[in-house]
């Protein structure tokens, strides 16, 4: 970008074209005071505070809306300017209920520091009279307070609303003298359009908005800051805890704007719901069940038990008859921790984790592809793609900050939004195209769609002939896919097949983004191998603003993967069946390892109904409640030998526990999460542990050691000093590096700055592979007993089981329990009413959930969300298998609903 | 002096929406030419024209009609602004009621020029039977195919929308125009982006006055030289006057540019003032403009003169006060006016106007002292300083000129408490 040279108060500034006068200041040190900017809304002009003088020009400007140009000289304050401030604070001063004395925002305060610069005096137009008391449209919302006699009318909160979140859910109503921020007719905040992100409440520059909950719970200069990733989903935001030192809780959770990956935006898991880590449910000493009944022991009866029963099962029935199930939740060195002590300690390959439920076939699908089975891209990269093209991800929902980034790239730089989803999902709004495909045929659709590409040669020969290798065998399995076939199979028209076709191909850079609607079917690693198809016919991998972007779930998934949470790779992906790597490992943690790959999450559970697994250690999972066809999981749980548990809450599993070690919470420690874009980021530890809960790594140490095979850290970066020596994809990292920004995997060595996007140059694998991909029918198919498609999947308040979101009053007001979404005509049909109890039932089991009657989804198909342990989806869902990457088929089963006879 | 018709020429001559009347006196001649001409030979010739608009800013016609020309793709809008909510100001509604052909002509050669398919009269809320008028225009035009596909047997299709306004004073800037014909809360919005670049649903618009509009024909119809000979230096053409206040004779007059003086244009056509006693202030511009007095009011009616002397021409709303009345008197009228018609917008003027409006009523009830004047020239200072649109750099102007040029009316009324 050009660089213009300017002056501002005398000193020579450079700054790109079109930056603002404000913004340039700022870059020099010099604030010019503002009440109504923020970097991520569009300037308003609104507060008149941020006025300059421009040599040549009559009057004075607003510095907030003008850009620099070569060679002004800009005056950002003199007399006559300070009074004009002084002048109009006075008046907002005149119109605002000056309560510093008992107001949360006191200290952190643009408006009072700016009354203090310019030493306004907050009486001198007289002090404002109090509006009468009546409820606005917060006053019966569990997350925001909404005070109009503060309110300043800048209109931040109503722009962030609508021009970042895109929820315009806020809008000021009112005339002259009484104009407030309110929602569309007044509703209350938590029945309106909002999504509770708490934007407004961060933007806010006066004490107009807050946390409800914090009130009166401490200033922030009484409060100290913490620095942390946030616990839920895969995006990784980096938030800030403001805890009270006296109590050591936490208060409210803020983001500093700047900051990556979300720049101050979060949603309302990140805000609102850190209510868990505060619960009285939490675990505070370890638990061992006697006679079906849990009695508190202390840690060295719990470890000494521990230990004694593993090393017993090992002796009578072998190392492989013991498993353990890691945790996407934990930290990477947790993760670390975990998986040596099941290889090096036990001496099984048996370990796994939640990934095989959700993005298990991305990791096997993309490293046959590409080499490396992660996000190609970043994540501020999708804003500038020419196409966004969504297949299988609620993104706003699953990963709501990268759905900023999403909305942002089509409002704000024309990027083409392409949405293929069963179900009208948000973004659909914003797409140039939506089309619905029946869950479970991607591979139709995206065959279909490069039949098109082929046949328009719309395709990058240079990038296919110089990077990539059989095109060949992918085309003949083509050829007769034609969008007519694929209509008969997805119910998308074939005309919307050849424009999506189109809009993809033609685009610059295009980029994929696909989350579990694309993972979790038996034809999980088909779909993944599919999609890499596309991208590679196109030319869109390896470079920016492109590639193939599976969204990982859980905070740390991308992570748990990384550092061999898996039963066939160590740390960094590297076989277990490799004997040289096997040799390599053997020697880093002195002890013979297995060759042997190990089970996989479902295989584990299918194991013990053999008798082949006696003992199983969990390491904050959930199956109980996560895992498909719950009934026959639950059975397992109850019937292996022995069952540890080791949770921050008494979990749905750990109630089939043999012990419970209770555990710390991510905000109770040091470490690191690794986010979806691959990028290593600081957990900082925030509050004091409740009771005698531990750090997982730590509490495995000493099982370890107990067991015989000593292991011991002095803190967590230690571990991460040892990571880096056994990973080379972690090779450079350290605590040290990644203290402020986090570093993108690969990061061989300390002097690499971390990669941004893969692939470039050349492909991981050396050369892109083409896999032709046929289509095949889900594992089960609607029939006259069970008539529906069931789909599960997520929704933006619940996380995974529900057992930390669901402590958050926030989000119990806006979902308090789970639903079924059925189309209106199907509804209509079973004489079912919106909100009415109904019944679904699959071959594996029946639920009882409440009627979501809609025409987001289309008729035949259902839709569960899978958090809610009163109505849990995965009694429902199929285990049938992936056979590569052994991922069960969430997305799709055949179901029956029913009105229930009578009212329960 | 004497009065010129030449937009007025053909007010009270038919009765609209009757087309034939219009067509009998020359009407069309302009818009036929123009589609000869083709829109780029249309915005020279306002341009050549000099034509200036009528709404109160004052901005040359032909260069914004050629911004939003310059926008070669896509939906443009244009925007006939009929508001006219000044003080003191009702000259639009002579134009709109009396020969309503001639500014729906203006329309069309505008939307023609600029390549505007779908435009909008956007009439004040309490002109019903004008309003009530133009939906028989409309309907009268699309019979006679002058709205609608084809214009005229030409490639030319307009469509108008005859919408009623809110009936609020700030609707009648253009951006809080346009606000509130996308159904959005009538408040104006920061400048730039200007309407011609993202004006009505984020496209190209061009915003004009009545009288500008109706100008146009005119130019077309007379020729630029024509046109050009009448006026002054700078600023050709008629304009039309709002005459109104302490005169015998109120009424809307179109004069020549500068053939004049404010004080005999005062004199010859409101008849003196009513009470006969001699003028103490003339505001020559509208409400919102600043006093003129003593010798000022021999400055001529152009704008530059009147400039010069001290205020501005604005909506050319000539409004008379004759000694006897208190400024604080005529000050707390306007602003009683004003007071409730800030969009909410920005900080000073939102507030500004309630703080001065109670100031005002303080002084004149005899509670003032010398620190209230203090604050009205400095919050009347801080809001023409630094506010986003017209009404707030304007609506102070009166009451800071009223503290220069009566500072003893306002003396007086702070000594009746101290005294
Ligand atoms: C508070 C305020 C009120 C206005 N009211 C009117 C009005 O009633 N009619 C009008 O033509 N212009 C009005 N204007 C001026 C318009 O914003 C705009 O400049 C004008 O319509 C442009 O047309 P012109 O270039 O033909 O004059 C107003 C401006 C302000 C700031
Ligand atoms: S609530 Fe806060 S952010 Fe919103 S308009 Fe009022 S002062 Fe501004
Ligand atoms: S988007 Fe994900 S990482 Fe960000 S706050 Fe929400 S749950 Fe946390
Ligand atoms: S100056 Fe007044 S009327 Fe104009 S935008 Fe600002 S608040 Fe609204
Ligand atoms: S920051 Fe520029 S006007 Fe408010």
């Amino acid at each position: 970008m050009k660089e213009v040279c300017f002056n501002i108060d005398g000193t020579k500034v450079t700054a790109p074209e079109g930056t603002t006068i404000l913004e340039a200041a700022k870059g020099v040190g010099i604030d010019i005071p503002n009440l109504c900017y923020d970097s991520r809304v569009e300037p308003a002009g609104t507060c008149r505070m941020c006025v300059v003088q421009i040599e040549g020009r009559p009057g004075l400007t607003i510095s907030c809306n003008t850009p620099v140009a070569e060679g002004m000289e800009v005056c950002t304050e003199n007399a006559e300017i300070a009074a004009i401030r002084r002048t109009v604070l006075e008046l907002i001063l005149s119109d605002h209920r000056v309560a510093c004395t008992s107001c949360d925002k006191d200290g952190a305060c643009r408006l009072q520091d700016y009354a203090y610069r310019y030493q306004a005096d907050e009486g001198r137009f007289g002090l404002p009279e109090r509006r009468p008391v009546k409820p606005n449209y917060a006053t019966n919302s569990e997350g925001i307070l909404y005070d109009p006699d503060k309110c300043i009318l800048c209109g931040l909160c109503v722009r962030y609303c609508e021009e970042v979140q895109k929820a315009e859910a806020l809008t000021f109503a009112g005339r002259l003298g009484q104009i407030e921020v309110s929602t569309a007719f007044g509703m209350d905040l938590h029945e309106s359009t909002c999504v509770l992100c708490g934007g407004c409440v961060e933007i806010c520059p006066a004490g107009s908005m807050l946390d409800r909950a914090a009130i009166g719970k401490g200033r922030e200069k009484d409060l100290t800051r913490t620095r942390t990733t946030c616990a839920y989903c895969g995006v990784g935001c980096q938030l800030d805890l403001l805890t009270d030192p006296k109590t050591g809780r936490i208060v409210k959770v803020t983001s500093e704007v700047g900051c990556i990956p979300n720049n101050g935006n979060m949603c309302v898991k990140g805000k609102f719901a850190m209510d868990f880590v505060g619960s009285d449910k939490r675990l505070t000493t370890p638990l061992i069940k006697r006679n079906g009944k849990f009695e508190e022991a202390t840690w060295e009866e719990a470890i000494e038990f521990v230990a004694e029963r593993l090393k017993q099962i090992r002796s009578e029935f072998g190392a492989e008859s013991i498993a353990g199930l890691s945790s996407a939740k934990c930290t990477n060195e947790d993760n670390y921790v975990f998986q040596k002590f099941i290889r090096a300690c036990i001496g099984t390959n048996n370990v796994d984790h939640c990934a095989r439920l959700c993005h298990a076939s991305t990791v096997a699908g993309l490293a046959r592809a590409f080499g490396s089975g992660a996000m190609t891209n970043s994540i501020d990269e999708i804003k500038d793609a020419g196409c966004i093209f969504i297949i299988g991800s609620n993104t706003t929902e699953a990963h709501p900050v990268i759905g900023l980034y999403v909305k942002e790239g089509v409002m704000k730089n024309g990027a083409e939004l392409l949405v293929a989803d069963p179900r009208r999902i948000d973004l659909a709004r914003f797409a140039k195209l939506y089309i619905a495909q029946k869950p479970g045929t991607d591979v139709a659709l995206i065959n279909a769609m490069m039949n098109v590409i082929i046949s328009e040669e719309i395709y990058d020969k240079d990038f296919i002939s110089e990077r990539t290798e059989d095109f060949e065998k992918l085309k003949p399995i083509l050829k007769d896919f034609t969008p007519e076939k694929a209509e008969a199979i997805t119910t998308i028209p074939a005309e919307k097949i050849r424009a999506a076709a189109r809009i993809y191909a033609k685009a610059d850079t295009a980029s994929i983004i696909y989350s579990m609607g694309i993972t979790q079917h038996t034809t999980g690693t088909d779909n993944v191998l599919s999609l890499a198809n596309l991208a590679m016919l196109t030319g869109n991998v390896g470079k920016a603003s492109a590639g193939v972007n599976p969204l990982r779930g859980q905070n740390n998934v991308q992570g748990a993967c990384d550092l061999g949470a898996l039963p066939n790779v160590y740390p960094g992906y590297q076989s277990v069946e490799d004997s040289q790597l096997q040799t390599k490992f053997e020697s880093a943690w002195e002890q013979k390892l297995s060759g042997r790959k190990g089970l996989t999450v479902v295989e584990m559970m299918h194991a013990i109904e053999e008798d082949k697994i006696k003992a199983l250690y969990i390491m904050g999972e959930n199956p109980a409640l996560s895992d498909p066809n719950l009934n026959r999981t639950r059975k397992s749980l109850e019937k292996v030998d022995f069952l540890v548990s080791q949770d921050i809450f008494l979990s749905e599993t750990a109630e089939y526990a043999d012990v419970v070690l209770p555990s710390v919470c991510f905000a109770e420690k040091d470490g690191t999460f690794t986010n979806t874009e691959r990028r290593v980021q600081r957990v900082r530890k925030a509050v004091t542990p409740p009771g005698q809960a531990q750090s997982d790594w730590e509490i495995i140490c000493e099982v370890a050691t107990k067991m015989g095979y000593p292991m011991a850290y002095g803190g967590a970066d230690e571990i991460m000093d040892e990571i880096a020596t056994v990973t080379p994809i972690y090779g450079g990292m350290s605590f040290e590096r990644i203290d402020k920004v986090g570093l993108q995997w690969p990061c061989p060595d300390k002097e690499h700055p971390g990669t941004r996007f893969l692939h470039e140059g050349t492909f991981k694998r050396g050369k892109g592979k083409f896999h032709p991909v046929e289509y095949k029918n889900p594992d089960e198919l609607p029939d006259e007993n069970y008539p529906f498609v069931l789909t599960t999947g997520r929704q933006l308040y619940q996380f995974h089981t529900g057992t930390m979101t669901r402590k958050s009053p926030v989000i119990n007001q806006v979902s308090p329990t789970g639903y079924v979404e059925i189309h209106t005509d199907d509804a209509a049909g079973l004489e079912i009413s919106n909100g009415e109890k109904v019944e679904v039932i699959t071959r594996r089991g029946k639920v009882t959930t409440l009627a979501r009657v809609t025409g987001n989804i289309e008729k035949g198909w259902l839709f569960m969300p899978f958090h809610f342990r009163e109505g849990p989806a995965n009694m429902l869902t199929n285990d049938a298998l992936d056979p590569t990457a052994k991922i069960p088929e969430f997305k799709v089963c055949a179901a029956a609903v029913n009105k229930m006879k009578q009212p329960v | 002096m004497k009065e010129i018709k030449l937009l007025t020429r053909r007010v009270g001559t038919y009765e609209p929406p009757d087309l034939k009347g219009y067509e009998a006196q020359g009407g069309l001649v302009a818009l036929k030419k123009a589609l000869a001409m083709g829109p780029e030979s249309v915005i020279d010739e306002i341009k050549r024209a000099g034509l200036v608009g009528r709404g109160g800013a004052g901005f040359p016609t032909g260069p914004k009609w050629a911004m939003v020309a310059g926008e070669k793709q896509g939906q443009k809008y244009l925007i006939c602004n009929a508001e006219e909510g000044e003080v003191g100001t009702f000259k639009d509604k002579v134009l709109l009621d009396g020969d309503p052909w001639l500014v729906l002509e203006g329309i069309l050669i505008g939307a023609f020029a600029v390549g505007a398919e779908k435009t909008y009269i956007y009439i004040n809320g309490e002109y019903d039977q004008t309003i009530e008028l133009w939906d028989r225009l409309v309907v009268e035009a699309r019979k006679a195919g002058l709205l609608g596909d084809d214009i005229l047997g030409s490639k030319l299709s307009v469509d108008l929308q005859v919408v009623k306004s809110k009936g609020l004073y700030i609707t009648g800037e253009e951006l809080a125009l346009i606000s509130s014909l996308e159904m959005r809360r009538a408040a104006s919005r920061l400048k730039p982006p200007y309407p011609t670049e993202k004006g009505l649903f984020g496209r190209p618009t061009v915003v004009n006055n009545v009288e500008t509009l109706a100008n146009v024909p005119v130019i077309l119809a007379e020729g630029v030289e024509a046109y050009r000979r009448l006026g002054v230096e700078g600023e050709p053409g008629t304009r039309l006057f709002s005459l109104s206040g302490d005169v015998k004779k109120s009424g809307v007059y179109e004069l020549e540019i500068g053939s004049g003086t404010l004080a005999e244009f005062i004199e010859e056509f409101g008849g003196g003032t009513a009470g006969g006693r001699p003028i103490k202030a003339v505001q020559p511009g509208g409400g919102t403009s600043r006093f003129l007095a003593g010798d000022s009011l021999k400055c001529k009616l152009t704008a530059r003169a009147i400039l010069q002397a001290g205020s501005g021409i604005g909506t050319a709303g000539v409004i008379v006060y004759e000694e006897g009345k208190s400024a604080v008197d005529i000050v707390k009228g306007l602003i009683e006016f004003y007071g409730f018609e800030s969009c909410g917008r920005c900080a000073p003027c939102r507030i500004g106007v309630v703080r001065i409006k109670e100031i005002i009523d303080k002084v004149f009830g005899g509670e003032g002292t010398d620190e209230d004047l203090e604050q009205l020239r400095q919050i009347g200072k801080a809001c023409v300083a630094v506010s986003t649109c017209g009404m707030g750099q304007a609506f102070p102007l009166p009451v800071l000129s009223a503290l220069e040029l009566f500072p003893q009316d306002f003396e007086a009324a702070i000594e009746k408490v101290s005294a």
